[in-house]
């Protein structure tokens, strides 16, 4: 009787410990790579072929394509020497566009300059400059208040500044794993917030503060890494019949609309600026996606509380890994039982290995680890990213065995 | 009469969803009409706007609603069928057509049943002589609507080659005319010895100017590979012949994505270049 009862506690404070490991293997920026192809058709499998997903409202935004708005500038070695020419977004466009925009400041809801601005360019003698383009630009951008720019990370993790330090800005950086986007971190480096962070905060008048592995707001304990809900896609600007609208800047520039029709075309809009389609495109479980796309996705996931952690989930999960734990405190779990003692396993020859109690042991906590992540994205739309609990698990039961827990 | 394709857009269905939405015309590639009047770029037209296209013509249009749209719109897959077609292999198409009409079949695979661009002011065009006899009874004409009055022009013929000409077409009674009020032309064989004529293409023509800068560029290419040994010559011209048509393409606006063209009539006549 004993026995049972510190077997139960056990399992409880197991269920509590799995819980924060979990908790914690979400914050982390990456993810594990065999987590990833379930992670991707469970996401495919609910949002496109069952389309069990909410589209964000197309009347909120719109994209401003700049992938072929290009000028040719001077390119600058470290002492500031010019060595050559590099290709940037063309600063007389953006100039003139902001222009525009600044006429009417509040006419849109925000703009998001995804565009780097990291060298300075001079005077253009072909065009009869009498003032710099960035001037131009940097004065169009003061009239807006609710104008914010990306920078990025140099490759020591320095920040790297755009040439326009008091515009409002938010990092748009994030991690990959092998190669492909998943997770996104609102707050970098403890102190560093991103874009989306920034704007959510400009738009809802919200305060967001990092507090350990989570971030509060008000009431609400979020997530800081999340593995992003994509709920906009490449598919939703380039392919649907109903696409969200977009444009090209040289189109909205080409005179055919006058300033009032740009106004117009762009009224109570969030004006998403960026390159959508060469440069700034990444690799995600849905194709690739522009990098833009995901700086609005993740704000998206921040305004819909994607990652806001409720009591549901955690009951959710806590009841999981309770049944979980119980599990691995058996002294003999039923499935290595049935599955050493199936006929069927016996026959099939690339099977026998898992008459090995180890490797059983291991692939049936995988798999329940997996049927848990499968049923929080299910009922709560949450991926988790928890298969490294299974090493754990196999660990937690052989010090169990070790100190003779096992009922 | 076989007719040129036409599509019509917006009358029913999507004008009823878009009613409000206004579009701005960024772009034309062909001919578009709004009603009887020609799309020009910098119109705004509004989701009512009943528009028809010949085959190959393409409108970029900036929809208040929403935002950059080519139009008429190309079917669009689901995003079902966007994911699984992801996963399946990529396979390429090769095609080739001919350069000459020898037999009858070949009428439509020269002329297409779109847009005919003629480079220059006038054409020629090569028939077998067997099936398609010129002379005084038997001859081609070219058949349009203009002004609700049917216009059949005899064209004229050299040899084993009929001329479609700018100038004689688009002229009635010796006084030019506005050709963009033309929707399509029916070429017509006629035959000494058949009561009526028979119809053997329908294709818009569109007559292209090649601006004198690109004349000179091509004539300095022309002289640079005429030194080189016939196979290398023969492989230049393939190549040269494609980079020609999509540079005097990117001169014209109104050169849709499809059409077939005289390039090679054009070349022969303007730099002495033949296809070997």
């Amino acid at each position: 009787m004993k026995k049972r009862i510190l077997l139960i506690i056990i399992t409880v404070i197991n269920a509590f410990l799995m819980l924060l490991l979990s908790f914690w293997l979400m914050t982390l920026p990456f993810n594990n790579g065999d987590e990833l192809l379930v992670i991707e058709w469970g996401s495919k499998i609910k949002k496109i072929f069952l389309g069990l997903e909410k589209k964000p409202s197309k009347e909120d935004f719109i994209f401003i394509n700049v992938a072929y708005d290009k000028q040719l500038t001077d390119k600058l070695d470290d002492n500031g020497f010019p060595i050559g020419k590099q290709v940037i977004t063309d600063r007389y466009k953006l100039g003139h566009f902001l222009e525009i925009l600044g006429k009417k400041p509040q006419n849109q809801k925000f703009i998001i300059g995804d565009v780097f601005f990291g060298d300075s360019v001079g005077l253009d003698p072909c065009r009869n400059d009498s003032i710099s383009p960035d001037f131009r630009l940097y004065a169009a951008m003061k009239k807006l208040p609710n104008l914010m720019l990306s920078y990025h990370l140099k490759e020591n993790d320095s920040i790297d500044y755009p040439i326009f330090r008091d515009i409002p800005r938010g990092l748009s950086d994030y991690t990959t794993t092998e190669d492909i986007f998943l997770k996104f971190q609102f707050v970098k480096y403890d102190s560093i917030p991103t874009l989306p962070l920034e704007m959510y905060k400009f738009l809802h008048k919200k305060e967001v503060k990092k507090e350990g592995l989570f971030l509060l707001s008000e009431m609400n304990v979020l997530l800081n890494t999340h593995i992003l809900d994509i709920k906009i896609r490449n598919y939703d600007l380039f392919v649907a019949e109903e696409k969200y609208k977009m444009d090209n800047l040289e189109n909205i520039l080409s005179g055919v609309m006058n300033e009032e029709a740009v106004l117009e075309y762009v009224k109570d809009r969030i004006i998403v600026i960026g390159d959508f389609e060469v440069t700034d495109n990444h690799k995600t479980i849905y194709g690739d996606t522009a990098g833009s796309l995901l700086l609005v996705n993740a704000y998206l996931n921040l305004r819909d509380g994607d990652n806001r952690l409720t009591v549901w989930l955690f009951l959710y999960l806590f009841s999981c890994y309770a049944l979980i734990s119980y599990l691995t405190f058996q002294k003999e779990k039923q499935l290595v039982k049935w599955v050493q003692e199936s006929k069927f396993i016996q026959k099939i020859k690339f099977l026998r290995f898992l008459r090995n109690p180890n490797i059983l042991d291991f692939v049936g906590n995988a798999t329940t680890l997996l049927l848990t992540s499968m049923g929080s994205f299910l009922l709560f739309d949450v991926q988790l990213g928890i298969l490294y609990l299974t090493l754990y698990l196999f660990i937690i039961r052989r010090v169990a065995g070790y100190l003779k827990l096992y009922e | 009469m076989k007719k040129i394709s036409i599509i019509v857009l917006f009358v029913l269905a999507y004008s009823y969803l878009h009613a409000q939405d206004t579009y701005f015309i960024q772009n034309i590639k062909g001919i578009v009409k709004n009603g009887s009047n020609t799309v020009k770029k910098g119109d705004k037209i509004d989701a009512t706007s009943k528009l028809t296209f010949t085959k190959g013509a393409l409108l970029m249009v900036s929809s208040q609603k929403e935002g950059m749209k080519i139009l008429p719109a190309k079917p669009v897959s689901s995003e079902t069928a966007y994911t699984l077609a992801d996963l399946l292999p990529k396979t390429n198409r090769a095609s080739t057509r001919g350069n000459f009409i020898q037999n009858p079949k070949y009428f439509e695979n020269y002329f297409g049943d779109g847009v005919y661009c003629v480079f220059g002011d006038e054409t020629q065009v090569k028939v077998n002589l067997t099936d398609y006899p010129m002379n005084k009874d038997s001859y081609f004409s070219l058949r349009y609507d203009y002004n609700n009055e049917i216009v059949d022009k005899k064209l004229a013929f050299a040899g084993d080659q009929f001329v479609i000409s700018k100038k004689e077409l688009f002229s009635i009674k010796g006084k030019d005319i506005d050709s963009s009020e033309i929707a399509e032309f029916a070429l017509h064989y006629h035959s000494g010895t058949k009561k009526s004529p028979n119809l053997v293409a329908s294709f818009m023509p569109l007559f292209i100017s090649v601006s004198q800068e690109l004349k000179t560029e091509i004539g300095g290419m022309v002289a640079m590979f005429k030194e080189e040994t016939p196979e290398n010559r023969q492989k230049y011209f393939n190549d040269f012949r494609r980079s020609i048509a999509t540079r005097i393409a990117a001169e014209n606006a109104q050169m849709p994505d499809e059409y077939k063209e005289n390039l090679n009539y054009w070349l022969e006549k303007n730099f002495d270049l033949k296809a070997e």
